[in-house]
């Protein structure tokens, strides 16, 4: 698997070194939720980072040590040239950490870069936030407009939402392919393929993911299926672990695949109207507020989905949204006896053994 | 010469009054709302509906050194101990009813606006479902820089079409838009006064420091609105000016004045206060007590818009620059000559940024500034020999300057 990825797996530290592969101006995005629909309708490649393995010490200088690894490693990338050569910098507000951190990384990076914070609304079902993101996404329109000194036109927008969708629904069916039995390649390599998909044009990615489809191919268990819950799965190392253990994963909830190709999948209309429409009607997910989904539902379907018998929550340390829901999806969890293991997790952890032993007695356990 | 806060007495009989109505409320046949320090509670005096304040409960904990129990109790039900100390702090007084004052009364509502931080959408989701109450969520967006009039109406509009409806639900009151003006007047008055006792701060010696200020400022998180916080803050301004003409000074021999940011290190304030006190620091600004000052004009023009600007545009709510500038006006207001910045390890919204903050400002301003880390109520996440090395190590560089 690792050679269909388009570019070696050792380049996902070096974003920069992506953006000269696909030549284009490019944009560094924090996960999650960010249009990135606007970024490939202005002609940039929008490059998703979820997560930098590489050790942090020069962003000690302007992050507090309870941030999380996502973000921490993300402004390390920046204060280190690892995103030389971008223009700018887009992040959605999905907490507290990711607010803040676009200032300090127009600060960090002496405004060498145009940083682009996203409200999204924490309160989608109110009667006014249709019309309140209606201004958000128009001005998120300009700003990317003005700091890429292009227009983003509708004929092009309705084009990338297009090809989104369609990178979206095929990344869909692979993930889904999970559920029926250990696919012919390692987890940790499908994650790794998705991970690719998000820092590459998105119309190359669909390609890619839809050519590569065919060749992947659920085998017969041998094991209980997992379903893995959290934001990333890192350190990538311990899926590999889950695997020798004898389980395999049928399915997530993850930030960085499920919760990313969350529909809708409408492709008809205008352009604006389908952004906002997708951000009001996103899939549950820790960073979003509904009053009328609840998130311990949908892992529950989730769970029935993919014939999971069990669930591990990657918790990333010091990230809010996870940790706040963690022990109400255990409690929902637990009565339906369905087992659960939590592992907090650091993107730099370089040795996960004590997480391995746990999530190894959870599958020995079933 | 100082001199203690002859008003303290008052202060304590009208928060301790406001804490037994507010336990008594069921028998009183009156309704309870929960709600977070920024959100607009000024909708809840229209229907007789008490507001109660977690976050102040928490800093009672804190302040009393009950935080860290009652945030075990929390983490004892799978709550990570890296979530907010004032989170923590009110799943335990739940869960335990424990606390200085045995535990909150029960919510009828919950009212939350992320203002202060998205951190409350999530504490109060779980509360909402622990309780089994409406949760009505202000959804205040994050202004990095101007409030933009759509920002403004989005606010509007939930308070109209989403807040009301829930309070005359709970209270089986009509929203009546004349007792509506009179509570906006009536905070617009303690607002006002609030502001000009801060603003005595502005006198050499200061008459009473931050560290005063967290305490006295009670009554305009918990009371604004309702008569009796402005007529607790007419007696306080009294004082405070009484104190000017007397020359009393918060502290002894004021020789440094400073700025804090963040909320207070609630369980280390007597430490702290004395630590700055014997070396003739004063505190005599706070981006936090002036959050609340900041608030003016309710009642004036579009009394919606009005309360809508004025709850999106505290200083957490702002972007970095912002900052640097609302912390630079405050040093040049107060003439204060440092700054101290207190990196919370609970709260992200307020912290992340501050190292940056403190480097701008001093560029800026060309006054020292030091980041101390600690927490706001769990006193587990204090190092007090590194906090007190760290302050002494400033207060040396202030004095060489």
């Amino acid at each position: 698997m690792t050679a269909f990825l388009p570019f070696d797996r050792s380049l996902f530290e070096h974003p920069a070194k992506i953006a000269q592969i696909f030549n284009k101006p490019a944009i560094g995005v924090l996960p999650l939720h960010f249009p990135i629909e606007l970024i490939e309708a202005a002609g940039a490649l929008p490059v998703e980072v979820f997560g930098i393995q590489a050790p942090v010490s020069t962003s000690d200088r302007l992050a507090p040590p309870f941030i999380c690894s996502l973000v921490k490693t993300f402004l390390e990338t920046a204060m280190t040239g690892g995103f030389e050569g971008f223009k700018g910098f887009a992040i959605a507000n999905i907490c507290d950490s990711c607010q803040n951190a676009a200032g300090t990384l127009h600060y960090a990076t002496q405004g060498r870069f145009f940083t682009v914070l996203m409200n999204l609304s924490m309160h989608p079902e109110a009667q006014s936030a249709k019309e309140f993101l209606r201004h958000v996404v128009l001005n998120v329109k300009e700003a990317l407009e003005q700091g890429l000194n292009t227009n983003i036109t509708d004929g092009k927008l309705s084009h990338a939402i297009r090809e989104t969708v369609r990178l979206r629904l095929a990344l869909r069916k692979l993930l889904e392919k999970r559920a029926l039995g250990p696919l012919n390649i390692s987890t940790r390599e499908v994650i790794d393929f998705v991970r690719s998909c998000w820092m590459m044009p998105r119309s190359q990615a669909a390609d890619m993911v839809e050519s590569v489809l065919p060749r992947i191919q659920p085998q017969s268990p041998s094991g209980p299926g997992v379903l893995l819950s959290g934001i990333v799965p890192a350190p990538y190392g311990l899926l590999d672990e889950i695997e020798k253990a004898g389980a395999f994963i049928c399915g997530d909830d993850l930030g960085i695949s499920w919760r990313n190709t969350s529909g809708p999948y409408d492709t008809e209309g205008d352009p604006i109207d389908l952004l906002i429409n997708r951000l009001l009607n996103l899939e549950p997910c820790s960073t979003l507020h509904f009053q009328r989904k609840d998130r311990g539902d949908h892992l529950l379907e989730r769970v029935k989905q993919t014939g999971a018998k069990a669930v591990v929550f990657f918790r990333l340390k010091f990230c809010d949204p996870e940790a706040f829901d963690h022990p109400y999806l255990k409690s929902r969890l637990d009565a339906e006896n369905i087992p659960s293991q939590m592992v907090e997790t650091d993107l730099r952890d370089a040795s996960f053994q004590g997480a391995a032993t746990r999530i190894t007695a959870l599958i020995e356990s079933l | 010469m100082s001199g203690k806060i002859k008003a303290a007495e008052t202060l304590k009989e009208l928060m301790g009054a406001y804490y037994i109505e507010a336990k008594n409320a069921g028998y009183n046949n009156q309704k309870i709302a929960w709600i977070t320090s920024g959100a607009p509670v000024e909708l809840l005096h229209c229907f007789d509906i008490i507001p109660v304040y977690p976050e102040n409960h928490g800093a009672m904990c804190g302040v009393t050194k009950m935080g860290a129990g009652l945030a075990q109790a929390a983490e004892s039900l799978g709550y990570s101990p890296d979530l907010c100390a004032y989170f923590r702090i009110d799943v335990g007084t739940s869960e335990t009813g424990g606390g200085p004052i045995a535990g909150l009364p029960e919510p009828d509502m919950l009212v939350c606006s992320n203002n202060i931080c998205k951190t409350v959408i999530k504490w109060y989701e779980i509360q909402s479902r622990r309780y089994n109450c409406p949760l009505v969520m202000v959804d205040m967006p994050f202004c990095e820089d101007e409030i933009q009039p759509y920002i403004i109406d989005y606010v509007v509009n939930q308070m109209k079409n989403e807040y009301i409806p829930i309070c005359e639900r709970i209270s089986g009151i009509k929203f009546d838009q004349e007792k509506f003006f009179s509570v906006l007047m009536e905070a617009d008055r303690s607002v006002s006064l609030w502001g000009e006792i801060l603003d005595c701060c502005r006198h050499k010696p200061a008459p009473l420091s931050s560290f005063d200020a967290f305490i006295h400022m009670g009554p305009i998180v918990t009371l604004r609105g309702l008569p009796k916080c402005g007529d607790y803050y007419d007696v306080l301004l009294a004082e405070m000016k009484d104190r000017i003409a007397q020359g009393i000074g918060a502290i002894d021999n004021e020789q440094h004045r400073l700025v804090w940011d963040n909320i207070p290190v609630w369980f280390a304030m007597k430490k702290l206060g004395g630590f700055f006190a014997e070396r003739g620091a004063a505190l005599v600004a706070a981006t936090y007590t002036s959050s609340w000052a900041v608030m003016t004009k309710f009642s004036e023009g579009d009394p919606w818009k009005n309360l809508a600007e004025a709850y999106l545009s505290p200083y957490i709510n702002r972007g970095f620059y912002r900052r640097v500038k609302i912390l630079a006006d405050l040093m040049e207001k107060y003439f204060a000559d440092g700054f101290v910045l207190h990196s919370a390890r609970s709260c992200k919204t307020y912290s992340f940024g501050q190292y940056g903050i403190r480097e701008e400002l001093t560029r800026i301003t060309g006054k020292p500034g030091v980041v101390i880390e600690a927490d706001i109520a769990d006193e587990r996440n204090f190092s007090e020999a590194q906090v007190m090395v760290r302050l002494e190590a400033f207060m040396e560089s202030l004095n060489a300057e």
